[in-house]
């Protein structure tokens, strides 16, 4: 899977540039926290504000998807008429595949409760 | 696998003075050997050399002994008489003296006694035993070789989701050449998806057993593991033996998933081993020698509730409980209501990617401030939950602070903190973040405990902790520490062995004490968090399993030059050296696979509870508490009181297909017995024919070795005589179908006369020709290569030559 670079949100953004310990100091703050936001792992809106900023809002994310409980097939298409790929069901956990300017439209989606970011692990 | 790097120093302890070799000494300081190395007696001399090791070296003007010197003092004086110490512990020294100046050093009031360095055997021999996996193989003791009669995890199913396998490695191979792996699917190259999934290459057993299997274990980590679970031991070289390091169920079937460790990509390759599992009736168990530490850690993150979501009936998962216990890599503390908390940690060189995850519970509010090294790069104010994020290009680095609001699952806050390379790379020093109980306005900001958690992702940086809020507690890293899964810590087994480079033990820098719990073994407990019904107290880890000093198999595709290290190499150049929880996870993982094989029908928790129930108790294990404790869980895993704690509900051995389409044509004392090839049997080992003089029955086996093609040639059958021939197919693990019904029949000809054999371009057709020589016969022959059909003319008193003639009818 592909693991996007992550850039500078600046949709909304507010840049600004404070003297801290002699330290030039540029702070961009990303917008307001919108309804669906607490469905979204902080680390993918962060990833959503980068690939925004940077005009690539048509890369697909790996993610993870919890659902209310096991999708049936309306919901199933509900998730694949906004671009989602599905790759395994695992009760109510999809690994899923996701075009980035769709992630806020299946987040509305109200059988929808978290979207998390594929994130890499490690060998023990 | 644990620091493979700093393992390769030469420090020995003083254990192996424990051992006490035979025979009697006449010098009181040195050994039985190295008293007969100084014998004038050159029997004795050659009897010595067999347990001595003497090192040869440009250096050296002779041949050196390889000893273990206990002395008083400095022991360097010994050099003065040609001796070389190569490291020193405590009163113990490694020394390579001089044949001729043994008893010179022997005799020096430094020292106190001498003893040549001996060969120890740490590999799965002995993880194996203290797991007490052979003694329900059908074996004895110690791992013996084939042929089983116990439960060796036979008709279950072990996954492997780690970094591929060494498909060519004789480990995974049966009796027949044949592979063990039932499947394999490359998540990081493109090619033939599986179905239902939309990346990767998967091979099927077919293409694993013709060769043209393209995937490859560069890494060794997944053959090393797989080797641990469910190798058999029989890949060896160098003259060494086979069967020394056998896996825990080495007979189970396997099926790999290569990974990038994408979390995504991890759960995609369980989802697909349980529905090949699932297909093929299986029960099923799947090693996770792998883990992070970006997350909750309580249970509830998707990745978890993935994991669970994937265990029940017949489906086990087990992980690595993490080697972080050392590593500082968690911090805890508290905020009290109106104060300040400041955590330090450390960056060292090349850390170019930070990531903290900070975690508390849902009722408490704190605000997040990061400081760069020397309290420079103070990031503008506290974000408090529900804040936007911030980034801050700094001269110390890029820094982001992400404070969402309430996390949905667990009901805690969650910040993250990340370090990155901007316009500056991330500033080597320590750093500090500031938690605040002051600032939320008119809401108090600790209404709960203001206790927090934070952990250093490592997979990404090697940045560490500072006193006081180091914490080793809660190192169980995910995906160990999801509520279904076992979670396998480490306890050491052996701190010695040989190797292709002479013999090693681990440094005093990487402490190991036999049967004591590894330095490096992630402690639980698990986090708990706000919505408690999500995250319900749970122990991790569950169980600890031998996980340092393991011999398994080695990849011959690994191009890591630390894990090619010849020192960690066994001598038999096909298996290698290595620790850490990846080791101790698949001990548990084909012991669970020994647990299916005796009942298909546990579910991951009755498997659960059969493991940590009967785990194993001892001094060790009851300390630092009482087990179950944070440290060892349960204790140490003991499988085979663990078998004994189930019922008998054994998995169906593969149903072989009868095969069909049977035809018997006659030939010269011969009959060919062709049947149409059976498909879709994965288990299809080959096919046997039977043939008899009566009708139905009292059949004897045609051949001697399994026929892996669609037709035999019967010989050595009598001229004349009706034979009746069936055909029947077997499974792995030698299970044969019934035979063919109906029956064949053939009445083979004649041989031909004792000068048969033919020559260059002739075809001998037989001495007894039909009835009436005058008659011309025919016979058919199927020649495969061009594929066409030809009759052959034998004419009267013409057994030199025959018309080859291209047949136009129908055979």
């Amino acid at each position: 899977m592909t693991v996007l670079n992550s850039g500078v949100y600046a949709m909304g953004a507010i840049a600004l540039v404070i003297a801290a310990c002699g330290n030039v100091v540029t702070v961009f703050e990303g917008r307001s926290p919108s309804p669906i936001q607490p469905k979204l792992d902080p680390e993918l809106l962060h990833r959503l504000e980068g690939l925004s900023s940077s005009g690539h809002m048509n890369e697909r994310l790996s993610v993870l998807i919890r659902t209310s409980s096991e999708i049936n097939s309306d919901q199933e298409d509900l998730l694949k008429s906004r671009g989602v790929t599905i790759n395994s069901k695992l009760s109510v956990i999809l690994s899923a595949i996701i075009p980035a300017q769709s992630i806020q439209d299946v987040a509305a989606l109200q059988f929808v409760l978290r979207i998390e970011l594929a994130r890499k692990l490690k060998e023990r | 696998m644990k620091n493979r790097i700093e393992i390769l120093s030469l420090i020995v302890g003083s254990l192996l003075f424990a051992v006490v070799a035979e025979g009697k000494s006449t010098h009181p300081k040195l050994s039985p050997y190295l008293e007969m190395m100084t014998s004038s007696n050159l029997d004795s001399v050659e009897t010595a050399k067999r347990h001595v090791h003497l090192k040869t070296s440009p250096e050296y003007t002779e041949p050196m002994a390889d000893t273990l010197v206990l002395f008083q003092g400095n022991p360097e004086v010994l050099e003065a008489y040609g001796a070389r110490v190569r490291s020193v512990l405590g009163t113990v020294a490694t020394v390579d003296i001089p044949i001729s100046a043994l008893r010179t050093v022997a005799n020096h009031p430094n020292v106190v006694q001498v003893e040549e360095a001996r060969k120890v055997r740490p590999r799965l021999d002995v993880s194996v035993p203290a797991s007490g996996a052979n003694s329900v193989w059908g074996s004895s003791t110690r791992p013996l070789p084939p042929p089983w009669t116990g439960n060796t995890g036979r008709n279950v199913v072990v996954g492997i989701v780690d970094t591929g396998i060494d498909l060519k490695h004789a480990d995974f191979k049966d009796s027949l050449g044949k592979s063990r792996v039932l499947y394999v699917w490359d998540q990081t190259v493109e090619g033939t998806h599986p179905a239902g999934f939309t990346y990767g290459n998967e091979c099927t057993k077919q293409q694993i057993d013709s060769g043209i299997c393209t995937e490859k274990d560069t890494d060794g980590h997944g053959t090393y593991v797989a080797g641990i679970a469910a190798g058999n031991g029989s890949a060896t070289g160098h003259g060494q033996s086979a069967y020394r390091d056998i896996g825990m169920s080495p007979e189970a079937n396997l099926m790999i998933v290569k990974s990038d460790f994408s979390t995504a990509d991890i759960l995609d390759g369980i989802s697909y081993i349980e529905s090949k599992a699932v297909s093929l009736g299986l029960p099923v168990v799947i090693n996770l020698s792998l883990g992070g530490h970006f997350g909750p850690h309580d249970g509830t993150s998707p990745f978890e509730v993935g994991m669970d979501a994937s265990s029940g009936m017949g489906k086990v998962l087990v992980a690595a409980a993490g080697n972080e216990a050392a590593d500082s890599i968690h911090a805890s503390g508290s905020v009290v209501n109106g104060g300040i908390t400041a955590v330090s940690f450390s960056v060292p060189s090349g850390s170019d990617g930070v990531l903290l995850d900070l975690w508390y519970p849902g009722a408490d509010k704190f605000g997040v401030q990061v400081t760069g090294p020397s309290g420079t790069c103070t990031t503008s104010g506290f974000r408090y939950p529900g804040n936007a994020n911030q980034v801050s290009n700094t001269s110390c680095g890029q820094i982001i602070i992400l404070t969402p609001s309430t996390n949905v699952d667990n009901g805690d806050h969650e910040s993250i903190i990340e370090l990155q390379r901007g316009s500056s790379r991330v500033m080597v020093g320590t750093w500090t973040f500031t938690l605040a109980g002051i600032g939320c306005g008119v809401t108090t900001c600790v209404t709960d405990n203001g206790a927090f958690d934070v952990w250093i992702d490592d997979s990404t940086s090697s940045a560490f902790f500072n006193d006081p809020h180091a914490d080793p507690s809660k190192t169980v890293n995910m995906p160990a520490t999801a509520t279904k899964v076992i979670a396998a810590g480490s306890y050491v087994t052996k701190i010695c062995w040989s190797s292709m480079k002479g013999n090693f033990c681990y440094p005093h820098t990487f402490p190991g004490v036999i049967n004591d719990i590894s330095f490096f073994s992630s402690l639980g407990p698990r986090r708990g968090c706000s919505n408690t019904a999500n995250c319900p107290a749970t122990q991790k880890p569950e169980l600890s399993a031998p996980g340092q000093g393991i011999v398994s198999s080695f990849s011959a595709s690994a191009t890591d030059p630390n894990i090619k290290d010849l020192r960690i190499r066994d001598p038999d150049g096909v298996h290698l050296l290595a620790q850490g929880t990846s080791a101790s996870a698949p001990h548990v993982a084909g012991a669970a696979a020994l647990l299916l094989a005796q009942d298909m029908t546990l579910t991951s928790d009755q498997a659960k509870t059969a493991l940590t129930g009967n785990a194993k108790a001892d001094l060790f294990t009851e300390t630092p508490s009482s087990t179950p404790n944070d440290t060892w869980g349960y204790g140490k895993l003991a499988v085979d009181l663990a078998i004994a704690s189930v019922r008998t509900n054994l998995p169906p051995n593969p149903t072989p297909t009868v095969p069909t389409g049977i035809s018997a044509i006659a030939g010269p004392g011969s009959a060919t017995i062709s049947w149409t090839g059976i498909t879709g049997d994965i288990f299809l080992d080959g096919y046997n024919v039977y043939q008899s003089t009566t009708p139905g029955g009292s059949y004897t086996k045609a051949n001697s070795n399994l026929v892996s093609t669609n037709s035999f040639k019967v010989t050595g059958l009598t001229a004349d005589t009706l034979y009746y021939f069936v055909v029947t197919s077997e499974d792995t693990p030698d299970i044969e179908s019934g035979f063919s019904s109906p029956e064949v029949t053939a009445t083979p000809v004649a041989p031909p006369p004792s000068s048969s054999g033919g020559g260059c371009g002739m075809i001998d057709l037989g001495q007894n020709g039909p009835s009436n020589p005058a008659e011309a016969i025919s016979y058919l022959l199927t020649i495969f290569l061009p594929l066409v059909l030809i009759r052959l003319l034998r004419r009267r008193h013409d057994r030199g030559s025959i018309d080859l003639i291209p047949r136009t009818d129908s055979p």
